[in-house]
């Protein structure tokens, strides 16, 4: 029924059940699993340092020397952010071939809902697997919900996995419960 | 991880609804649980008639719209008694049940009364301006809803139950329908 499941992972505690209920999804149907996480710097990530989110695009300075130190430091940034989603692409791919399931991952830039929606589009995926953070109201207004737009969007079904925002959530917590 | 499977059914519903409901609940074990609301949303609810410059009710138009009120009731439970003996044939321990309400609210609030883990709901595919003003249930049900949600969308070639249908299977499986001949053969607005 659901052979080619795609599953959007992001840099957050929630990952972690996005990604068993998928697996039991994709072992309940012997689908495979496509794992995507979506680069992009509006997003509400923790992972994302202040100075990513300070210059948006890349600096621009009078100096020379100082330009080019200040992007040096942006691409260090980028690339470490980057290598972060990567690490927990490899570490669910690494878990869900162990559990014997077919798994490709990959890692896009780009504005998180349409870039899921066409990416869905474009490998024919048969259902999309996606956390609701569960902001609203005016948050959601305001934050945008990435849900939200698959859900209104997507060319396929879509299991949301309900997944309750934690207070106060600091880079290891966070850390901790995805690696747990 | 998924014990407790709720399924949102309604006439329109799709058959891949089903379909994915039980071959999931199978590979999980899981329980179903189907569930219809009436509610006025679905096309096939009766219309009271009544007449704006004249509000007395006669008591023909009512008998007539508690004789389609019943038999609408009737045709949702007979709809899920079908759905629910496949579901059993395929071995999937199934219940349903059948609400009267907002339908949005009353599938969240049977998801964390039953402590279900996965709702099942279809998507009617209404955009823009047709969603805010036809109102989506499952628009309602991913905002409100207290566990993990299913949204099956309709490929264009699958294959929906429509009423017709449904009669016709019914009218196969079942000698005796339930006695309408009252306003079978005349037009609904000629009292």
């Amino acid at each position: 029924m659901f052979n080619k499941i795609l599953v959007a992972i992001d840099y957050s505690p929630g990952s972690k059940q996005v990604f068993d209920q998928a697996l039991s999804l994709a072992k309940a149907d012997q689908g495979n699993l496509i794992l995507l996480h979506v680069l992009s710097i509006e997003e509400d990530d923790p992972a994302i340092t202040p100075y990513l989110r300070q210059r948006k695009d890349h600096c621009i300075h009078v100096d020379s020397r100082i330009m080019r130190r200040a992007n040096e430091v942006y691409d260090q940034e980028w690339f470490a952010w980057k290598q972060q989603g990567i690490r927990i692409l490899r570490h669910f791919t690494e878990q869900a071939i162990a559990g014997g399931i077919s798994t490709e991952f990959s890692q896009i830039t780009g504005h998180p809902g349409s870039t899921i929606c066409e990416f869905a589009h474009s490998c024919h995926a048969n259902v999309i697997v996606i956390g609701r953070s569960g902001h609203s109201g005016l948050k959601e207004m305001f934050l945008g919900s990435v849900s939200n737009y698959v859900i209104h969007y997507a060319p396929c079904s879509i299991l949301l996995v309900h997944t309750p925002v934690l207070k106060s959530t600091s880079p290891q917590s966070i850390e901790k419960q995805i690696y747990a | 991880m998924i014990d407790k499977i709720l399924v949102a059914a309604d006439y329109q519903a799709n058959k891949l609804i089903f379909d994915s409901a039980i071959s999931l609940a199978k590979a999980t074990k899981a329980d179903l649980m189907l569930l219809h609301v009436l509610g006025e949303d679905e096309p096939s609810f009766p219309i009271m008639l009544n007449y704006a410059d004249h509000p007395v009710l006669s008591d023909y138009d009512y008998e007539l719209y508690k004789k389609r009120y019943e038999d609408y009731k009737h045709r949702g439970i007979k709809f899920l008694q079908a759905r629910a003996k496949e579901a059993r044939l395929a071995g999937v321990n199934t219940e349903f049940i059948q609400l009267t309400g907002n339908p949005g609210r009353e599938i969240c609030q049977l998801a964390s009364n039953w402590s279900a883990d996965l709702i099942l709901v279809g998507s009617r595919g209404l955009k823009g301006l047709k969603e805010i003003f036809l109102g989506s249930v499952s628009n309602y049900v991913t905002h409100n809803a207290p566990c993990s949600v299913l949204i099956v969308r309709n490929d264009s070639d699958s294959v929906s139950y429509s009423l017709d249908s449904f009669d016709q299977e019914e009218a196969q499986n079942v000698p005796e329908s339930p006695q309408h001949g009252l306003m079978s053969n005349e037009p609904f607005f000629g009292s």
